[in-house]
């Protein structure tokens, strides 16, 4: 402000508002869409699963230079970690009961579950496209094989993951999805050396039934978690 | 006393009432059923075609074996299976031919046990000119250098060659195919049941801070002392009972079904690096008691992890993924301290060739077999790790 | 009887929330109050102890809240507890009996009778997580009770509580509180103001009043609301 921007307003008095809240009231108030939600949603999403999703996409880059033609089962025990990061970011309104408010803002419960599960899809998914390909170059399978072993832990992980939280409330919930998805990246993790039987090619059929299964299965638990948001805000 | 022992089952209760044990559980003896008969299932197909059912194979090759069992790996045994052989089409897929099934399958033992002591290729077959001497001796040069080349010490090479030449040879060769599945599926039914472990004991500590009994346990007069005793032994509890009982399961299944034929049948021939007297049923036995020990020690170790950590989740992924490490990580003999170290973890060691290896521990000149020490100084790490967790729980408070 | 604070601190970093707290407690029932912070459930922690205070000592009768003989005549009933929710009452209780060194034979009796207490005996066998807030809240009184305390620490026992079993709880205090020390913290004002002995309120860590209030001259409500102006207006 210069001398005579001060000099003016020192010599003359601004008289006060009048009708101040009516006026404030005329302008239209912002609008977001349902994209911005999505990605205002972003910064909300817990900052470990934005670090570990990250060192997940590092790990699968550097899996086959360490790896080698193990790199397969490497990323198909990441995988049904990244679901329990998904399910457990859908899950965090009931699990730091905030159910209840968020039910009650303009962007209700159930979009709001919605644009979490989006995000997180979109990242889960961005990580399989990353994978298949370089599972398919490094490892021994082809790449029908190696989307079968990379795409249906995850799908396993998530539908049992959303199942359970929707049953049990709470911590007990998580823990249990927790447990079961960690059991999964065991089991592929250790696919070559003990549990080679379940890889062979005669089985890829029953894989590939299994995959369609999950997919279904997956499809029907985000619905019923989504349009289950009422109970959620049930507190007894 | 009396009411440590319903403390007890109390705390036995809360393991046991969750879903998770009882999910785990039935995954686990699911896993214990189906080992023993997974390579019966399904059938063998060649270039899209179904050749026979698994279980018809097996049978051919069981009665074979069976025909064959408590015959001595002579010259005459040698003799037969090279003539069996010889017999097999010189082709890329020979096992799966005709003439493999009806007069080499009996023999595909002997001949394993004369390929990995001599070297000798299937297409060499036919220009076999060798006896049992031979054989004998080409193995014992093959072991004996392996046994150089494996960074032992001067001592321990001694000690397996002196133990080498105590051996009855020729060897008798056994059908024992009951003790060889026991031993194959040993590790994975291992590295479950540590996942079992850190699954259903991650919460024993955790839990009571999560579900907010903590205060009302902590403010009671046997809230300390006793508690810790009854959760523990509950925990041990739980995870050794489930193993047993899995491991009855697997062996009267095996032992039923297969046969306990050839127990006595020498370890040295199924797994050339344990170059002592000890004979496959007895590896068995060994092997599934260790693993109850080994158990004891990661249960407490996992409690330990529930107390410290005071979160139940965390410590499932840190026990998780020491499982998971155990399980992939291998360190090159040539560190060897730290290989023998890390191959010697519970998580690592349940596993034949971590068991039945030729590394040592070494007192006062003496070589005492892992297998010998192992289980004392698992016992050894499970009172420290008990007295740390113990003092820890003694500090505890609401903070 | 007689339950000794003395200097009694905690303190987290830079926050104290108990400050120097020093009471001598016998026979009867005390009301303690305060705003929501004030340090009364850290207070309450620590006497139990269940918490370790930053500096100073708690004893019952010579025997310091350390040792395992002070649990042994303890009866506590946290604020927000928590619960196992596949055991039923009979569970919970039974397994408490255990942890309080309660025979079996008299735990079954001290159970039975307690569950009577708090009107829970017909919902005993039923898992405790098909059970109201209220039921719960009275399932967590009768664990306090089990082993006959001689000091009962109650922090927010009535939240839960419909009206007609808030009456029947004050009456059990008022009657306990003839045989043993009842230190017990509330918001509602209406549970401790005809069954208090003495009233104790606390304002950021520290004891502002201590004594017996004049029920004739004011309600306790006022005088406790007095009590804060009167530290506002000092300083």
């Amino acid at each position: 402000m210069n001398r005579f921007e001060r000099g003016i307003k020192e010599s003359f008095s601004v008289p006060n508002p009048i009708k101040k809240e009516e006026f404030i009231k005329k302008f239209p108030k912002p609008e977001m869409s349902l994209s911005k939600f999505v990605i205002s949603q972003i910064p909300y999403v817990s900052k470990v699963t934005w670090a570990l999703t990250i060192l997940m996409f590092i790990s699968v880059f550097l899996a086959p230079r360490i790896l080698g033609v193990k790199v397969t089962w490497f990323i198909s025990g990441l995988t049904p970690l990244m679901a329990l990061l998904a399910v457990s970011e859908s899950s965090r309104s009931q699990k730091y009961n905030m159910a209840q408010l968020e039910a009650s803002t303009r962007f209700s419960l159930r979009s709001l579950l919605l644009a979490r599960m989006l995000l997180l899809g979109i990242v889960s998914f961005v990580l399989i496209i990353v994978s298949v390909p370089l599972g398919t170059f490094y490892g021994s399978f082809r790449v029908f094989e190696t989307s079968l072993y990379v795409i249906t832990p995850f799908l396993l992980s998530a539908s049992i993951g959303l199942y359970i939280v929707r049953s049990i409330k709470g911590n007990n919930g998580f823990y249990m999805v927790s447990a079961i998805s960690l059991f999964i990246s065991l089991i592929m993790f250790m696919g070559d050396k003990y549990f080679g039987f379940l890889f062979l090619s005669v089985g890829v059929k029953y894989w590939l039934m299994l995959f369609m299964l999950l997919l279904v299965l997956t499809i029907v638990e985000s619905k019923k978690l989504l349009n289950n948001t009422e109970d959620m805000t049930w507190s007894l | 006393m009396n009411n440590i022992g319903t403390l007890y089952r109390y705390e036995i209760k809360k393991i046991v009432g969750k879903k998770l044990f009882w999910i785990m559980s039935a995954l686990l003896f699911l896993l214990a059923v189906f080992t023993p008969f997974s390579n019966l299932v399904g059938s063998y197909y060649e270039s899209g075609e179904k050749i026979a059912s698994n279980l018809s194979f097996y049978k051919e090759e069981q009665a074979g074996k069976m025909a064959l069992s408590g015959r001595a790996l002579d010259d005459e045994l040698f003799n037969e299976a090279i003539t069996a052989y010889s017999k097999v089409p010189d082709v890329f897929n020979y096992s799966s031919t005709e003439e493999y099934r009806k007069y080499a399958l009996a023999y595909n033992e002997v001949y394993g046990f004369i390929r990995t002591s001599t070297g000798l290729k299937f297409e060499d077959i036919k220009n076999w000119d060798h006896d049992a001497t031979y054989v004998y001796e080409k193995r014992k040069e093959n072991i004996y250098l392996y046994l150089e080349d494996s960074f032992l010490t001067d001592n321990e090479i001694k000690f397996w060659k002196d133990n080498y030449e105590k051996l009855d040879k020729p060897f008798t060769y056994y059908y024992h195919d009951a003790y060889q599945i026991l031993l194959d599926s040993f590790q994975t039914i291992s590295i479950i049941l540590f996942a079992f472990v850190s699954i259903v004991l991650s919460g024993v500590f955790a839990n009571e801070r999560q579900l907010k009994t903590e205060p009302i346990i902590l403010a009671s007069k046997k809230g300390k002392k006793e508690t810790f005793m009854a959760k523990i032994l509950a925990g041990i509890t739980v995870s050794v009972s489930v193993s047993l009982i899995l491991s009855i399961i697997l062996f009267s299944l095996c032992l039923g079904y297969y046969t306990p034929e050839g127990f006595d049948y020498s370890l040295t021939v199924y797994f050339n690096a344990a170059t002592y007297d000890i004979s496959i049923g007895e590896a068995c036995i060994i092997a599934y008691l260790i693993m109850q020990i080994a158990l004891v020690l990661f249960s407490i170790f996992v409690m330990t992890l529930s107390e410290v950590l005071k979160n139940s989740v965390a410590a499932l992924s840190v026990s998780m993924l020491l499982v998971i490490l155990g399980g992939m990580i291998s360190i090159p003999q040539s560190f060897r301290a730290i290989g023998q170290i890390w191959d010697w973890l519970p998580v690592s060691y349940l596993a034949i060739w971590n068991m039945f290896d030729e590394r040592t521990f070494p007192i006062f000149g003496k070589c005492i077999l892992s297998w010998q020490i192992v289980p004392i100084i698992y016992i050894f790490l499970s009172l420290i790790l008990y007295m740390i967790a113990k003092y820890k729980y003694k500090k505890v408070s609401v903070e | 009887m007689e339950l000794v604070i003395d200097r009694l601190s905690k303190q987290y970093g830079s926050k104290i929330a108990v400050d120097r707290i020093s009471a001598k407690l016998g026979k009867g029932v005390y009301g303690l109050l305060g705003a929501n912070g004030a340090g009364k459930t850290t207070l309450m922690r620590m006497i139990c102890g269940i918490l370790k205070p930053t500096s100073g000592s708690v004893s019952f009768d010579g025997i310091d809240s350390e040792e395992e003989d002070f649990r042994a005549i303890l009866g506590y009933l946290p604020q927000d507890f928590g619960y196992y929710p596949d055991f039923n009452a009979y569970d919970f209780l039974f397994y408490l009996s255990s942890l309080k060194a309660i025979p079996k034979k008299e735990a079954k009796a001290k159970i039975n009778e307690l569950l009577e207490v708090v009107g829970l005996r017909e919902v005993a066998k039923k898992k405790i997580k098909t059970y109201s807030g209220g039921m719960k809240q009275r399932l967590g009184i009768a664990q306090a009770l089990l082993n006959d305390p001689k000091l009962l620490i109650l922090d927010e026992p009535t939240a839960g509580l419909d009206p007609k079993e808030r009456v029947r709880f004050r009456n059990l205090i008022e009657k306990l509180g003839k045989d043993c020390i009842v230190l017990l913290s509330t918001h509602i004002v209406s549970d401790i103001e005809h069954i208090s002995d003495e009233v104790l309120i606390m304002k950021d860590g520290s004891f502002i009043f201590q004594g017996k209030w004049n029920d004739k001259e004011s309600s306790l409500e006022d005088f406790y609301l007095s009590q804060f102006e009167e530290g506002e207006d000092s300083e």
